[in-house]
């Protein structure tokens, strides 16, 4: 369980970008999230990776409050960020705590890249990867540690649409395996009706969470049914921005 | 470069009739480096030989060759070139271990730069062989100040090779480490280091040229071996030929070391995706 509590995020700028954040997120769900460019999406992610420190509020996992990156959240960015010098196999290792062994690491890792359909390019440098592959080796390095929650901030957005369109039913796929809790950040409606559960709508200056909407469709989901675009429709108009894009 | 060259091998009817420009390039390249020194000694012996220079001041290669040999036969060659060597190596090898410490600490503790670093760039600002009086003055004139001056060489290109590298290491890449917990040293030693090392290599490359340049000041401040004692040895006799021999040397040991170390580095570097990385 994902518990957080009037969080909220002022940068040292005087930039209030999210404000009072309250949010529930029981395990093994998928959470899209979706607003407006600048309204705090990013930020929201950092903040439950550790990476930023909030101004006011918590966060708990299974109770425990977080103060810092924790070994039980994963991260996948927008860009693969992998180690140029490192090759697929040991990237995907990289987040492996040291007191396993070679033999152990290697094996997890080599599993990882499998998952993924990343086998046979152990030996690659990222130079050597296109972009698919690269972010694929990100998602291997993310799911190596068996997380409990994955954190995913726009991570097919600079893909292709057919890239995506796998990459996504690879995610489900792995998510149906060991069903972490998956927090997506989105800008793709059709991703966010795709993948999740429940998707949180959040409204920019400053971020504040403005409604959270419930996915009923059963899986595997097909954007083509009358069901799906009507709760597409329903998260577009619940956007602040393409409201007044509309008006 | 195999593929400008293979066209032209294979063919057998543009073979008779090629012309230089690709029958050069079909050379090793390492002989076509050579054919410039090889041609200027060939022209400079035939000068020497229709008496065009004075053999005195200008010795043909023949004579630069013959005066190394008698030196060699001697033992004295090996021992000036053994004394110089190990002068280089000692030096350099401390310049390198200190500046990659401090550059290592300067890189990745904030306030420690603040507070090391703009001493050390006003300290690059003074040439250092102004540093010899004083090196002299406390150290005497043996082994230590020749050491330390060459090790000073050293420590600027590379101190500055790595703390730069450090500097330029992608920040996304230190989150990724801070995600799975690195600690200070974790991240040195897994992100900033391995990110940081073309440039911390260009500058042990660099390192060790100047390490080259400083030993023939160290030695000229005073020395009964190596071959800067050789250079002063062969100016007060009026001895062009050794002069010219121990020049020989320091180009041919200069050359050399650095091959070595560029063969080396090679290797270490092949992640990097530039342009010509692979040339
Ligand atoms: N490091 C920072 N320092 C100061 N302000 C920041 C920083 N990062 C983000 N901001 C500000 O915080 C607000 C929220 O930014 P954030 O990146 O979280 O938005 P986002 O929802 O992810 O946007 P996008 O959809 O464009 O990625 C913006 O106004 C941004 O300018
Ligand atoms: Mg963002």
């Amino acid at each position: 369980m994902l518990e957080i509590t009037g969080l909220a995020k002022r940068y040292d700028s005087g930039t209030l970008a999210l404000a009072g954040v309250d949010l529930a997120i029981s395990p093994g769900r998928i959470v899209a999230v979706i607003g407006p460019s600048g309204c705090g999406k990013s930020t929201f992610l950092r903040l439950l990776a550790g990476l930023e420190r909030p101004s006011a509020g918590s966060i708990r996992l299974d109770g425990e409050e977080l103060a810092g990156p924790s070994p039980k959240i994963g991260v996948v960015f927008q860009e693969p960020r992998l180690m140029p010098w490192l090759d697929v196999l040991h990237n995907v290792a990289f987040g492996l705590p040291r007191r396993l062994s070679r033999h152990e690491r290697r094996a997890l890792a080599a599993q990882a890249i499998e998952r993924v359909g990343l086998k046979g390019f152990e030996k690659a440098l990222p130079k050597q990867l296109s972009g698919g592959m690269a972010q694929r080796c990100a998602l291997a390095r993310a799911l190596v540690t068996r997380p409990e929650v994955m954190l995913l901030d726009e991570p097919f957005s600079a893909l292709d649409a057919l890239l995506r369109a796998r990459l996504q039913a690879e995610l489900v796929r792995i998510w149906t395996e060991d069903r972490p809790t998956l927090l997506l950040v989105t800008h793709d409606l059709d991703e966010a009706v795709l993948l999740a559960d429940e998707i949180v709508v959040l409204a920019g200056n400053p971020g504040t969470v403005r409604t959270v909407v419930e996915n009923p469709l059963p899986r595997p989901r097909e954007p083509q049914r009358p069901a799906f675009q009507m709760l597409r429709a329903r998260l577009l108009s619940a956007l602040p921005a393409y409201n007044l894009a509309a008006a | 470069m195999a593929s400008l060259v293979e066209p032209v091998a294979a063919a057998p009817l543009a073979a008779p009739a090629a012309a230089p420009g690709p029958r050069l390039r079909r050379l090793p390249p390492a002989l076509l480096g050579l054919l410039l020194p090889a041609s200027l000694a060939l022209v400079w012996e035939i000068a020497a030989a229709q008496a065009w220079i004075a053999p005195r001041l200008l010795p043909p290669p023949s004579m630069v060759a013959a005066t190394l040999t008698e030196l060699w036969e001697t033992g004295e060659l090996a021992r000036h070139v053994a004394a110089t060597l190990g002068r280089v190596a000692i030096g350099f090898a401390l310049g390198v271990v200190v500046a990659s410490v401090l550059a290592a600490l300067t890189g990745t503790i904030d306030l420690l730069r603040r507070l090391l670093d703009p001493t050390i760039q006003a300290l690059r600002a003074i040439p250092s062989i102004a540093w010899v009086p004083l090196f002299v003055l406390w150290f005497g004139i043996f082994e230590t100040p020749k050491v330390l001056l060459i090790a000073l060489g050293a420590f600027f290109p590379v101190y500055l090779g790595l703390e730069s590298g450090i500097r330029s290491v992608d920040r996304k890449l230190v989150e990724v480490g801070r995600i799975y917990h690195l600690g200070g040293p974790g991240i040195l030693l897994r992100i900033l280091l391995p990110g940081a090392l073309p440039s911390w290599l260009t500058g042990i490359r660099g390192g060790l040229g100047l390490a080259w340049m400083f030993v023939i000041a160290a030695e000229l401040m005073g020395a009964s071996e190596g071959l800067g004692y050789l250079l002063l040895d062969g100016q007060m006799s009026g001895n062009a030929a050794i002069i010219l021999g121990a020049l020989f040397l320091f180009a041919l040991m200069g050359k050399l070391t650095d091959a070595v170390l560029v063969a080396a580095t090679r290797r270490a570097t092949a992640w990097q995706d530039s342009f010509r990385s692979g040339a």
